[in-house]
């Protein structure tokens, strides 16, 4: 896989698709990091600007991987799911460098509003948790991995608890109260779905650690392995074209 | 022995309903169909990339997505980064297959060799002409030494003189331990290629050439000259019906191409300055053409001709004979 992930990271970083990150690290540093005097306003859009970084890349050197000669690459491979591997580890790499040299940059232009080592250290773990959590799902949303109704049922399965507050208050308008409570207990189904990101979110931000914390990050890595199973099964079924 | 064998495929939203395809090992077999009759989906299932129908197909005796490592790729689609110098890409490729060394260097020396390649390797994939361009997809097939060489349409988009030079390129890996497959629409003179020949129409495979069949296609023959004496063409008309000649020009047709031999020591004999001698039709699209029967073309070149009885399947411990 190595090799592989080298030569994805190689053709990121000499595409033009990289300038999208280039400049969104200028804009953080020109617009975050030099104005706000709030450390953990900071850190929270340094965690945002991280989890969003990895969606954008996920879905770029996934589009790129579709291309026929990518393709043709990965008859080189022992299994298919190495693929997945290597553009999951290639973005967390991008990702992950980004955020450090923001750091960084932060640290010289701003030092005295940025968070302390130690909170960045802290929450490091749950960042990379949020990182993975975001690769997975933009994988799952991706045509090289899914189908397209794969792809719509994983896009439902986020958009709808997001907007869940506004479809149940217009459901609840049409419909008997009974029905209404069915749909009202499945947003707690719902919620759980989408619950665990957001709170790693925050424990990244706010790094306490205790044995719920724990617990807590290891229902999600649970969770995580879970999907990226369905993911791995999904493309181990996806129908890939060359000619 | 059959490297590949395919056993009543059917892929929904493909051309492909019941493909039933044996290929022997260390041959040059073609596919040849019309537009869109699915060939190159086939390449692709052969391949290993289709998730479900691959499975289906079985190479060496193991299911073809778990073979993927011994088969090589060619498609006109292939186009590589533009930036990217031809010995990085081979040296990227060569890492995905070889981890010493001294392998990779001894791959690519012999990939650069078999391709005509060496004059380029310093150059970007951007300077080079759709040809060389091919010639490097071709390298970075082989780089593994495939069991399995798959080429979809490899002359397609070339010169006249640049196909030649890409038919004896594969000519000269057919005599390689490899088993060659190439898809063509049948407008590029590909037959001496090929052992064998299945035609893919209406989803599957409705006839199949041997050798011999391939060599007996109807061809028609044009001798281009300086202009041929009054006893050189009473000499040559004698020696078959299927001869027309004129006052510049030999045509050949039918029976008369097998004087092709003769004609030419007569030719030779009067002192008579030969221009060309071409091909005036592809009989591979002759055939392509006739596909459109199917029932036709199945009745002159059965299936049963080359592949196993369908439902008669050799066994792994055979085909390893």
């Amino acid at each position: 896989m190595t090799p592989l992930f080298r030569i994805i990271l190689m053709e990121h970083i000499r595409s033009q698709r990289i300038l999208v990150e280039l400049i969104i690290v200028g804009a953080m540093a020109f617009f975050v990091l030099r104005n706000l005097n709030d450390a953990q306003a900071i850190h929270a859009s340094l965690v945002l600007y991280a989890f969003l970084v990895s969606l954008y890349t996920t879905s770029v050197i996934a589009d790129s991987s579709e291309q026929p000669h990518a393709i043709q690459r990965m008859l080189a491979l022992p299994a298919r799911h190495l693929l997945l591997q290597a553009i999951g580890t290639s973005v967390a790499t991008i990702t992950i460098a980004s955020y450090v040299v923001l750091v960084g940059v932060g640290m010289i232009l701003n030092p005295l509003a940025m968070p302390s080592l130690l909170t960045l250290l802290l929450g490091f773990p749950s960042l990379l948790l949020l990182i993975v959590t975001a690769i997975l799902l933009m994988l799952l949303m991706t045509p090289l991995v899914a189908t397209t109704t794969q792809r719509i049922i994983v896009l439902a399965i986020i958009t709808i608890p997001i907007a869940w507050n506004i479809v149940v208050s217009t459901v609840n308008l049409s419909m008997p109260s009974i029905d209404g409570t069915i749909i009202a207990a499945m947003t707690t189904v719902w919620g759980t779905l989408l619950w665990p990101p957001f709170s790693v979110y925050h424990h990244a931000i706010h790094p306490d650690y205790n044995a719920l914390t724990v617990l807590f990050h290891l229902i999600h890595v649970c969770i995580l392995v879970g999907v990226a199973r369905i993911g791995r099964r999904w493309f181990a079924h996806k129908s890939l074209t060359i000619a | 022995m059959h490297l590949v064998r395919i056993k009543q495929l059917n892929v929904v939203n493909t051309p492909i309903q019941s493909v039933s395809l044996h290929i022997p090992a260390h041959r040059c077999y073609g596919i040849i169909g019309a537009s869109g009759s699915g060939k190159s989906t086939l390449l692709n299932i052969i391949a290993g990339l289709d998730g479900v129908a691959s499975r289906h197909v079985s190479i060496d005796g193991l299911p073809a997505h778990q073979m993927t490592r011994q088969i090589g790729m060619v498609s006109p689609r292939i186009q590589f980064a533009s930036d990217i110098r031809v010995d990085e890409l081979l040296l990227q490729h060569a890492r995905l297959y070889h981890s010493s060394n001294d392998a990779i260097q001894q791959h690519l020396q012999q990939v650069v060799r078999w391709c005509v390649i060496d004059t380029m390797l310093q150059q970007p994939i951007r300077a080079l002409s759709i040809f060389n361009q091919r010639r490097v997809a071709f390298a970075v097939a082989l780089i593994q030494q495939p069991v399995l060489l798959l080429v979809d349409e490899p002359t397609i988009g070339l010169t006249a003189s640049e196909q030649k030079v890409m038919i004896d390129l594969i000519e000269g890996l057919r005599d390689r331990t490899m088993t060659i497959v190439i898809a063509t629409r049948g407008d590029a003179p590909l037959d001496p290629l090929f052992d064998m020949i299945g035609v893919l129409a209406d989803g599957r495979i409705v006839a199949e050439l041997d050798n011999s069949h391939i060599r007996a296609l109807p061809r028609t023959i044009v001798i281009r000259t300086d202009g041929i004496p009054t006893a050189a063409y009473e000499h040559i008309v004698a020696l078959d019906n299927g001869i027309v000649v004129t006052r510049r020009n030999i045509v050949l047709t039918g029976d008369g191409v097998r004087a092709l031999a003769q004609i030419l020591q007569v030719l030779l004999h009067y002192n008579v300055h030969i221009f060309a001698i071409e091909p005036l039709n592809h009989p591979l699209a002759d055939l392509v053409n006739q596909a459109k029967q199917p029932h036709v073309l199945a009745h002159r070149y059965p299936v049963r001709i080359i592949t196993s009885p369908i439902g008669e399947p050799e066994s792994p411990q055979e085909s390893n004979a």
